[in-house]
């Protein structure tokens, strides 16, 4: 095949080869099957080259087809980035183009940019052929592509290749900033986004000169007419303000940073979303800026002292810039219409509080209000910037900010109340009717959501611990409710309430000796009781044993040593002061308590179920003697105990070991039905049995051997040839009693056997007796085709159900399809002729971007397909879901009627048509994912 | 050429908006309002100096209403029905929808309740209505041959637009009232930077800058929430349309948030009906609503009911939005009777009050009593709060638009007298741009920089792009600049080579040599040259009678010209006499001697390509072959020779390579002592090689 494919390629592109021989036609032809002899992973090198060296030598000959040259120098630079080896071969003929007309020349750098883009050595590759002189000439050419192209090369050369091989740092910066002002606004950027990463690779190195030219050229460009030039600006403003820092080394560049930072706010007024995002963000970077300005930015009022002040850059242009144009900047930012801009603002006004205590102070009131804002993002960034601002001790919080605070937790979102309580854990509070009141929050947070309890008593146990005079206070309060509720018999420790406190009180003098005495013993004693679960939420900061012993020495209970061993419980009876406090500082480290023994729980599980599972099918396997001496009834009984058993163990499953067991039960589902099929046409009284029911026996393993085919992915291939000589089998098995030889079903057993004898081919799989009987008696019938019949009872003799190992790890594509407010009793109303719009929730699993699904809709005679959009759908690949809204166009003309509607996958491979072609149905077969659903209608007149 | 601006409302006031601009022979009216505050002539703006004859379909090109308020579209009707106008007009969508309903309330309330004399009737409006060309956001309209306009997003109310206008070169922007910061249900203004020589804008806050909305939206929360704790009846007069949607959806969201169950009430079907319309129009709203609306309709709110009258006495608190917002008559000056003298109420006024208007009495100082009329007085006893909401920018935002968009000139309207001179002095000083604020009926006129319009043709353009990398290339030399009539084919046409650029300060850098790319360091003066924007581009600006001036390249000009290029050449045809020239194959002689001089040319020419062909050698433009032709034109010092041991050389080249074409020449005289030099030389080879 490859061979004469190459012939003929040969054949098209000789130019002798006819006197038409250059006919556009011929050479397209040629590219496409270059392109199928480049593409094919079994081409042999050879095969490639001399397509590769054809094409070359074609591009000197048909070099007045310009349609051909640009397809074949497309596709030579594709082709050697396929086959590297092929590189240096393609690029000296593509270099030649380079010179040429700019379309050709553009074409020819795409070329190029496949070549580097492709592995590590591609740069140095195209490196070689593009000289000064050339690349020079390319950035000056009057074409926007060749323009364009050769740009993203020069700047991913920057990235690719270190120590640029193409241009010296010099000279790219030149092109960059020449290129700054083009006329086409994409190779502007482009060539912003050059010079930012030239900026970033030189880093310290750069020539200061150079960057105060990018710098002036950024600054000019902060006024462009594109939004995006002018966003790519504020990057590059950004990146020169580092190299400036860098540069400045101890010198005093704060007037410079000062300049920055307003030009950079004045930008944070810009009408594009994305052009304030940019400049927040580069905000956000800056350091080392004054105060003064810090504050300004924070207040639309100028303010004072220095109002009539401007900063003078020192550049020769003379940038005059009032210092009031920062005024209020961050107060736009936190009231801007787009969520993307107010989180980032958020982060950026974090990033700055570390600089200024002032700042910071006057930026948390700010802050307080976005913690009401309507978008998740924006609460969480708010949330992340306090704990920032907290870690560097720069939080100071009133009570007027407390009650937007622990709003918080009380917030919709688990996200936004794990990260108010992250937050807490760090708090600062000033006195005890703030400390009360988050202790009061938390609570409330606990009452309503006690699944978070863990974080909770973690939380509360820290924020007892920061202000332990508070706590202290508490505890006694504690010990006082504690000791009247006993008698009135309402005392439960359940309560979260009491739990809470319990936590508070004792996390008081957790790690240190001093305000033990303060507190009852009697708390101690309460609070061992919940050891269990606070040991739980502890168990980063002290070891369960350690947290028992702590609490017995406080509540003066004899410590109980049989529990531990003796050295363990030494160790904790003096709690040793600096362990503790190691373990305090890990805290803040590590913030993930997640169980680890689950995962190898699962694992135990599934090994356990492999085994039960292998002993199932063992016995169906086992069966087969039976089923062939036919004796159906103690077969079916064997079938359904096995089927039985996989089920229950199907309940406890999950993930891939549901997969697993449902492949299994499929499977005997198979089996079984063959069985009874076998069973049926050996009988002697077949006349009972009607054809018909014989043919719904037929279609139902066809739908069960579909289902094991295409509904799981990943199945090893012994297990699909034993699922493939199953289908033969059936296949022969409804031959033999139906006698239709149609073509049709020739082709089908064709195509299994070739897929047979494939695999058995690739891996140590051995075809059976029965496989190759058939396989001999299809091939003699095709060569025949006479209609000599082939001898059934034969041939299904000598099948035999081999034993199968089932190998795990692979998924099952399932789907679930559920109408929505819809049953028997709440009916859609419809009017009939008229399309019904049926809302389905539909969940998805393992469900890859190449299949195609659909929806069938069947009422009486007439089906309906509707197509499946994956994109509409949210979730990844292991799960997808979506409600839709989907349209039943054939209402009948009755006061009410049942739809039946299932998700079904297209067979990929099942290439006969079989559906009319006007249906508009799959093309191919399809297999059933899940169990039809139906759906209920009335007749909105009739009713 | 100059724009034309008269200002025939909200100058130096606020009301009755209303300008009249005339740019490039157009004539466009921006905003037709009415004053609140005037029941006299003043009410409209003075349409008769527009047009004294009353002709307003003739000196008009087109009239455009930024949004729906009526100090902006109040005179339309009164205009186009009374006035007699009927040339198009230009609105955007939600206007459209929403300028009839407040005319029509505004009507009724005039005629039906006050019993005034009737400007408008109901038709006229409808009629009015009919006229109104809708338009939608960043849509350009080409209301003729020459004028463009577009609407940009404004925020300030549902459907607000600023209008950018454009005739020829010369261009503007009105913006109407405008936002510059999001609210709850409107975005913030939105525009493209463009290139304006006017920008007219309006100016109501021209001193004041707000703080966060956060801290404005917390304080009115509070101040209401306190009012309905304490049991007190809350009054929100607000204009049915906006304002009215922005603080019910603060405190829907409150009420929901606190667990409120107060009555909120809307007084009118105006605002039921208005909501209709917000809940249609989410593509004009903000960008919150538009995420958010799939899943619930902001507008939709869960705590309002409608208002009936005899709920003004009912007991308990409640909270009232009730017309028309300043407290001027109508519904809430009904409500404010009621409600005034108790202790417990609380009356919320909006940020901005005509004055005459009882909300402008509340708000300057506390008043404990009101005259109505002269027989009722109103003992004011309730708590008063002032909304500091308002959908108009503040000083900052004026600033920022003007900074952002930085046209050549500004003229600030709708304000207040001392307010707009403090921001003119602002604009002037701060951003350098010359401002306006000129008073009603008066004409500031703006020059504008002339444009030519010009054609131009593809090739020029691309050469344009053609990227500068300075001091790498040599720059084309332009020096000579003369103006040349030429007859061509009987068409006089003036071809005038100039040189278009983009910044003067042409830097001509041609004596560079070509393709010397140093990497070195860059020194200072190369810097300061790589960081100027100098763009330059040769063209040929070509004007023929009765056709737009076109520019075309270079090349292109003798093809435009239809002339053929004549190009100076320069030949001689000489001999040269070679001593051994028997010594070679008669067929291969000239051959051998063309390869004789290349060798010798090149080692002493320093010129990179020499080109050797079969019959000729060429350097640059200069061409050398050897003349067989006896009667060649350009021969000279014939017979001089016998022909055995002559050579005839043709050379011809052109002016531009004198130099090099005469120190060729002087080569190829001399060639014969060369070529016995090298006959000796290979004479003398072989001899050695024999010893």
């Amino acid at each position: 095949m490859e061979r004469l494919l190459l012939e003929r390629f040969h054949l098209h592109l000789s130019p002798t080869s006819s006197s038409s021989s250059s006919s556009p036609l011929r050479l397209t032809r040629s590219l496409a099957i270059a392109r199928a002899l480049m593409a094919n992973r079994d081409s042999s090198d050879t095969t490639r080259r001399s397509t590769a060296d054809a094409l070359v030598r074609a591009l000197a000959d048909h070099g007045s087809d310009a349609s051909f040259l640009r397809g074949a120098l497309y596709f030579l630079g594709e082709a050697a980035a396929l086959h590297p080896s092929l590189a240096p071969a393609v690029l000296s003929a593509v270099r030649s183009f380079l010179d040429g007309p700019d379309r050709l020349a553009a074409d020819a750098l795409a070329a190029l940019a496949a070549i580097a883009r492709s592995s590590s050595m591609g740069f140095s590759f195209v490196a070689s052929v593009l000289d000064g002189d050339l690349v020079l000439s390319l950035v000056r050419s009057s074409s926007v592509a060749v323009r364009s192209r050769i740009l993203d090369l020069l700047v991913s050369s920057i990235y690719k290749s270190r120590g640029s091989v193409i241009l010296g740092h010099n000279c790219l910066f030149r092109v960059f900033l020449a290129l700054t002002v083009d006329l086409y606004p994409s190779l502007r950027i482009a060539a912003i986004n050059g010079l930012i990463a030239l900026c970033k690779e030189i880093g310290a190195d750069a020539d200061s000169l150079i960057v105060r030219c990018c710098y002036n050229r950024a600054v000019e460009l902060l006024k462009d007419e594109d939004e995006l030039v002018r966003s790519a600006a504020v990057r590059l403003v950004s990146s020169c303000r580092e190299l400036f820092r860098v540069g400045a080394k101890g010198t005093d560049s704060s007037e410079q940073t000062e300049l920055i930072f307003v030009q950079l706010c004045s930008m944070a007024r810009d009408m594009s979303k994305q052009v304030r995002i940019e400049a927040f963000d580069a905000l956000g970077n800056v350091k080392e800026v004054s105060e003064s300005a810090l504050l300004q930015s924070l207040s639309k009022k100028v303010l004072g002292n220095r109002s009539g002040s401007k900063i003078v850059s020192k550049c020769e242009k003379e940038t005059k810039l009032s210092f009031s144009r920062a005024a209020g900047t961050f107060i736009h930012g936190i009231e801007d219409e787009h969520h993307e801009v107010r989180a980032i603002t958020c982060k950026s006004l974090g990033m700055l509080a570390i600089f200024s205590v002032r700042f910071a102070d006057e930026a948390l009131s700010l802050l307080m209000d976005m913690l009401n804002d309507d978008a998740e993002v924006v609460r969480l960034q708010t949330l992340e910037t306090i704990f920032l601002m907290a870690t560097y001790d720069h939080l100071k919080v009133q009570e007027k900010h407390m009650h937007m605070f622990l709003g918080l937790l009380a917030d919709i979102s688990a996200l936004v109340r794990t990260a108010a309580r992250k937050s807490l854990r760090l708090m600062k509070l000033p006195n005890l009717e703030i400390f009360k009141l988050v202790i009061d929050g938390l609570i409330t947070n606990l009452e309503t959501n006690p699944e978070e309890e863990e974080d909770i008593f973690y939380v509360l146990f820290f924020v007892g611990k920061n202000h332990r005079k508070f706590s202290a206070k508490l505890a006694k309060d504690l010990a006082k409710e504690l000791q009247i509720k006993p008698s009135s018999g309402e005392m439960t420790l359940d309560n979260p309430r009491i739990s809470a406190m319990l936590v508070v009180s004792i996390s008081s003098s957790f790690p240190d000796k001093k305000y033990t005495c303060d507190i009852p013993a009697v708390i101690f004693s309460y609070a061992a009781t919940l050891l269990g679960r606070i040991s739980c939420a502890l168990q980063d900061v002290i070891h369960r044993d350690a947290l028992l012993a702590y609490l017995c020495r406080y509540s003066g209970m004899p410590f109980l040593d049989k529990t531990s061993d003796s050295k363990e419980a030494g160790e904790i009876c003096s709690p040793p002061n600096q362990n503790e406090a190691s373990d305090c500082c890990k805290v803040t480290v590590s913030d993930s308590h997640e169980p680890q023994h689950s995962k190898e729980k699962e694992e135990h599980l599934s090994e356990e179920l492999m085994q039960s599972v292998e002993v199932i099918l063992k016995t169906v396997g086992q069966t087969w003697p039976l089923v062939k001496a036919c004796r159906a009834y103690e077969v079916q009984r064997i079938f359904r105990t096995c089927k039985e058993e996989l089920e229950m163990l199907a309940q406890s499953a999950s993930g891939p070991a549901s997969a697993f067991l449902d492949f299994a039960l499929q499977y005997v589902q198979v089996i079984q039905l063959v069985a009874e099929f076998w069973e049926q046409i050996q009988a002697k009284s077949s006349h009972s049995f009607g054809m018909v029911a014989l043919e719904i026996l037929v279609e139902k393993i066809d739908m069960s051997l579909k289902r094991l085919t295409y509904c799981f992915r990943g199945l090893h291939s012994e297990i699909e040839f034993h699922i493939l000589e199953l289908s033969l089998f059936a296949t022969i098995l409804r031959l033999s009693k139906f006698g239709i030889f149609s073509d049709s079903v020739l082709k089908k057993l064709q195509k299994i056997i070739s897929r047979l004898e494939f695999l058995s081919s690739e891996g140590s799989i051995m075809l059976s007796d029965f496989s190759k009987e058939v396989s001999k008696a299809v091939s003699e019938r095709r060569m025949n085709s006479a209609s000599q019949q082939i001898n059934h009872c034969n041939l299904l003799d000598l099948f035999d159900l081999r034993q199968i190992t089932f190998y795990g790890g692979f998924k099952s594509i399932k789907g679930e399809l559920r109408a929505l407010d819809n049953n028997s009793e709440n009916p859609l109303l419809y009017i009939s002729g008229l399309p019904v719009g049926i809302r389905y929730h539909i969940t998805l699993c393992n469900v890859s971007n190449n299949d195609r699904l659909w929806l069938r809709m069947v009422v009486g005679e007439s089906i309906e397909y509707v197509f499946l959009d994956l994109g509409q759908f949210g979730g990844n690949d292991d799960e997808r879901s979506c409600t839709i809204v989907l349209p039943f166009y054939a209402t009948p003309n009755a006061s009410s009627f049942v739809l039946r509607a299932c998700l079904c996958i297209e067979c990929p491979s099942e290439n006969m048509i079989y559906w009319k072609e006007n249906q508009g149905g799959p093309k191919g077969e399809i297999a059933l994912l899940f169990e039809e659903c139906d759906v209920y209608f009335a007749n909105i007149g009739k009713r | 050429m100059a724009i034309e601006c008269l200002v025939l409302g909200a100058g130096q006031e606020v009301g009755k908006s209303c300008v009249v601009v005339s740019i490039g022979g157009k004539k466009i009216m921006f905003d037709c309002g009415m004053h609140m505050g005037y029941l006299d002539s003043r009410r409209y703006p003075d349409f008769s100096l527009i047009s004294e004859t009353g002709d307003f379909d003739s000196s008009l090109t087109c009239v455009v209403i930024t949004h729906f308020h009526l100090d902006h579209v109040g005179a339309l009707p009164y205009f186009t029905e009374v006035c007699g106008y009927h040339g198009p007009i230009y609105m955007t969508y939600p206007t459209k929808a929403l300028a009839p309903i407040m005319l029509e309330d505004y009507r009724k309330v005039m005629v039906e309740r006050r019993g005034e004399e009737e400007q408008f009737s109901y038709d006229h409006i409808m009629e009015c209505m009919r006229k109104v060309i809708p338009l939608d956001l960043k849509q350009t309209v080409q209301v003729d041959k020459d004028l463009q306009i577009r609407a940009y997003y404004a925020g300030h109310v549902l459907g607000a637009a600023m209008i950018y206008a454009k005739v020829g070169g010369s261009t503007m922007v009105y913006t109407g009232d405008y936002n510059m910061t999001p609210d709850r249900h409107l975005g913030a203004a939105q525009i493209d930077r463009l290139r304006l020589d006017l920008l007219i804008t309006e100016s109501t806050y021209a001193t004041t800058i707000r703080d966060s909305k956060y801290a404005r939206e917390r304080e009115f929360l509070k101040a209401v929430h306190k009012c309905v704790a304490g049991g007190g009846k809350v009054l929100i007069p607000t204009f049915a349309l906006g304002r009215a949607q922005e603080l019910c959806i603060l405190l829907d969201d409150y009420w929901e948030r606190m667990n409120l169950n107060v009555p909120i009430y809307f007084s009118a079907g105006l605002t039921i009906q208005a909501n209709m319309y917000y809940k249609m129009l989410i593509g004009w709203t903000s960008q919150k609503i538009k995420d958010n609306y799939t899943k619930h309709n902001p507008f939709d709110f869960k705590h309002v009911c409608s208002f009936e009258r005899s709920l003004i006495n009912a007991p308990g608190p409640c909270v009232l939005f009730a017309t028309p917002g300043m407290i001027s008559g109508g519904f809430s000056l009904e409500v404010f009777k009621h409600w005034a003298p108790s202790e417990k109420n609380l009356i919320t006024l909006p940020g901005y009050c005509v004055a005459g208007t009882i909300g402008h009495k509340l708000m300057s100082g506390k008043p404990t009593r009101i005259d109505l009329d002269a027989d009722t007085h109103i003992d004011v006893r309730c708590q008063i709060h002032q909304l500091s909401f308002s959908p108009h920018t503040d000083a900052k935002g004026i600033m920022d638009l003007i900074d952002f968009l930085f046209p050549q000139h500004v003229i600030l309207v709708h304000g207040e007298k001392p307010k707009m001179a403090s921001l003119t002095e602002r604009i002037q000083s701060e951003l350098g741009i010359p401002c306006y604020y000129p008073a009603n009926n008066e004409t500031v006129l703006i020059p504008t920089s002339q444009n030519v319009k010009v054609d131009a043709t593809g090739q020029f353009m691309r050469s344009c792009h053609n990227v500068n990398l300075n001091s790498i290339q040599d720059k084309p030399c332009i020096s000579n600049f003369s103006t040349n009539n030429c007859e061509v084919s009987g068409t006089k046409i003036d071809a005038s080579k100039m040189v278009i650029t983009s910044c003067c300060n042409a830097n001509l850098h041609s004596t560079q040599d070509k393709h010397c790319i140093s990497n070195a360091s860059i020194s200072n003066c190369e810097v300061s040259e790589l960081a100027g924007d100098e763009n330059l581009t040769e063209g040929i600006l070509v004007m023929e009678k009765s056709k737009t001036a076109k520019v075309v390249s270079k090349d292109e000009l003798l093809q435009m010209l239809g002339a053929e290029k004549h190009v100076v050449q320069f030949a001689r045809c000489f001999p040269v006499r070679l001593s051994n020239r028997e010594q070679f194959l008669p067929h291969a002689a000239n051959h051998t001697t063309l390869q004789l001089l290349c060798k010798k040319l090149s080692s002493h020419v320093k010129c990179k390509y020499i080109e050797s062909f079969s019959d000729h050698l060429q350097l640059d433009s200069l061409r050398i072959r050897i003349c067989s032709n006896e009667d060649c034109p350009f021969r000279t010092n014939q017979n001089k020779y016998c022909s055995s041991s002559v050579i005839y050389f043709c050379c011809s080249w052109s002016m531009h390579d004198e130099n090099l074409a005469s120190k060729c020449l002087e080569i190829v005289n001399n060639l014969d002592s060369t070529i016995q030099d090298s006959n000796l030389a290979q004479e003398e080879a072989p001899n050695e090689h024999l010893q």
